[in-house]
């Protein structure tokens, strides 16, 4: 475990470091408060506006965690770091572990200054903090989950572009696919069995929609199913980087 | 120390390395040497557990490679060639991470960084980015790194590629220097590195191990006769005359050099082996008046060995 701590504290250090990090970072933080502010100026309601608020940092952090997790493994192949690492008595799981840490921490470093958005609509309102908090449940949970995606996309190329690019499409496709999923499927003439399996399909979709999950925990619901989606998917893309990098072993 | 059998490795249809077998005991300083392309890299990644092999087994410390891949990477310090470094951190950060990773104990952890950066020559950079270092300096910053949890064995991989020749010189010293107290294992197609700073050397050439052997008895060579060169302040074709007559005294060459005016007179010729046909030779031209200037036994270099070696293997359509 030791090592999964020195490896996340190298990899928060690098980020600092990095201009990336920086540029990111800045447009993440500007962009989300941005919203804040419109939201803020446009609506009526203290809870809609938290709600947007905490919603726009997930938004922005869909659109900014490939770009901060493009590099976290390819670089490593790239510049033949990896092999200091993987010649160092560190397991494999250590150092996708220690770099999804790093990522997690310093990306909900980048989304804590939204906390201040609660302050300001403090003074000129009394929200419900209920939902607050599990708006924020959802964006940790989100972070988690796309970070592990992100991670996962960087594992299994060698450049960080392909890992960014990658990461995009997949992200977007999983946010806006639950959108143009009908609830019911459309009218076929057709047995029962077709029927109920393109309902299946329908549902798997909708399901596997990034869009519906989140927006549940910005409505201030919070779901046991909608945790799992997140904590569940996590887990089994921090298996498959896992394996990504044991795969040199198979060679 | 390091007990390689039988190392096979395919790259897709490529045979990078055929049936490798050799074996480094504790404490000796081996110099790996071979042309470009002739599985060095390859060796020193498969027994630092990076690669696995195709074929064939290593074991390492007792260790084997395939079973107990953490128990070998903790006994290997080990610096790639090309030094990967994490070019955004700062040197004692670095290798500060590094004894980290290696379960280098805190208690002791900042002295040790600081002790290997002395030793390596990098006290004044400890503070520098090492994007911003020479490529000497990232070498040295790369061996620092291998040395920093003091490891038994230590395998590096043309440590001293790209140096200018000061700074090769300060790290063959350093190696050597390391030597006296692990097992190093050292790869580099620069033989007189090899007759500098090791022991023992193995000649590995189209990933086959073409030789074995240490440098005592490589230079010794095994042959019946050895050569000598001799320089004898007198007319030539006297003393020439003088040599003919001495016994066991086989393929006389005139071989006079230019430098030395017309009163030197220089000759080539070979002895069996153990036999006192030289100091005879010698004894024979003062007896005449006149002077021996330079007496050389000319041992084997590696060069001849590795030569010969690599050009047999090329010859035989290896």
């Amino acid at each position: 475990m030791r090592h999964v701590l020195a490896l996340a504290q190298r990899e928060i250090i690098a980020y600092f470091l990095s201009p990336v990090g920086y540029v990111v970072g800045f447009l993440f933080i500007g962009l989300y408060n941005m919203f804040f502010f419109l939201g803020f100026n446009q609506l009526q309601d203290a809870n809609a506006v938290l709600a947007g608020g905490s919603s726009s940092v997930g938004t922005f952090a869909i659109l900014a965690i490939p770009f901060l997790t493009m590099g976290l493994l390819a670089d490593e192949k790239r510049s033949g770091t990896i092999e200091m690492l993987m010649t160092a008595p560190v397991a494999d799981w250590e150092v996708v572990l220690g770099k999804y840490l790093g990522s997690v921490t310093f990306i909900l470093f980048l989304a804590a200054p939204s906390l201040v958005q609660l302050l300001i609509v403090k003074e000129y309102s009394r929200p419900e903090w209920g939902p607050v908090w599990v708006g924020y449940l959802g964006l940790v949970l989100l972070v988690l989950l796309l970070v592990a995606m992100g991670l996962f996309f960087s594992s299994i190329s060698k450049s960080a572009l392909v890992s960014v690019m990658t990461s995009f499409v997949v992200f977007v496709t999983l946010l806006v696919m639950g959108f143009f999923v009908p609830d019911s499927p459309p009218a076929i003439e057709a047995s029962n069995l077709f029927s109920n399996a393109t309902h299946y399909v329908f549902a798997f979709f909708k399901f596997a929609s990034l869009g519906e999950h989140y927006n549940n925990f910005s409505l201030g619901l919070m779901n046991s199913k909608d945790i799992v989606y997140f904590v569940s998917g996590a887990a089994f893309f921090l298996f498959l980087s896992t394996l990504a990098v044991e795969s040199r072993k198979w060679k | 120390m390091i007990s390689v059998s039988g190392l096979t490795k395919y790259y897709a249809d490529n045979l990078a390395l055929n049936r490798v077998t050799f074996d480094v005991q504790a404490g000796d300083v081996v110099g790996f040497l071979g042309p470009n392309g002739a599985g060095k890299s390859t060796t020193m990644k498969i027994i630092t557990c990076f690669l696995p092999p195709s074929a064939g087994t290593a074991t390492v410390a007792g260790f084997n490679i395939i079973d107990r891949p953490m128990e070998v990477r903790r006994r290997i310090g080990y610096m790639p060639e090309n030094v990967p470094l994490y070019t955004e951190m700062r040197v004692r950060e670095y290798l500060t991470f590094r004894a980290r990773i290696k379960d280098v104990p805190r208690k002791g952890r900042k002295q040790r960084v600081e002790k290997v950066m002395d030793r390596c020559w990098l006290t004044s950079v400890a503070r520098q980015t090492i994007g911003t270092l020479s490529k000497g300096y990232r070498q040295r910053v790369g061996l620092a790194d291998a040395m920093v949890s003091d490891p038994e064995i230590l395998v590096l991989d043309e440590p001293t590629i790209g140096l200018d020749p000061n700074q090769v010189r300060q790290v063959r010293s350093l190696i050597r220097e390391l030597g006296s107290d692990h097992t190093v294992l050292l790869s580099t197609h620069i033989l007189p590195e090899v007759e500098v700073v090791c022991d023992k050397v193995i000649i590995i050439n189209g990933g086959r191990i073409a030789m074995q052997d240490s440098l005592d008895s490589l230079r010794r060579g095994t042959g019946p006769t050895v050569d000598y060169y001799l320089e004898v302040k007198g007319p030539a074709d006297a003393a020439r005359a003088v040599l003919s007559t001495v016994p066991g005294l086989k393929d006389l060459q005139e071989n006079t050099p230019h430098h030395g005016g017309a009163q030197f007179a220089g000759f080539a010729f070979k002895v069996a082996r153990d036999s006192a046909g030289a100091e005879e030779a010698a004894a024979r031209i003062v007896k005449n008046g006149w002077g021996v200037r330079e007496l050389r036994r000319k041992e084997r270099t590696l060069e001849d060995v590795f030569v010969e070696v690599v050009g047999r293997e090329m010859q035989s359509g290896v």
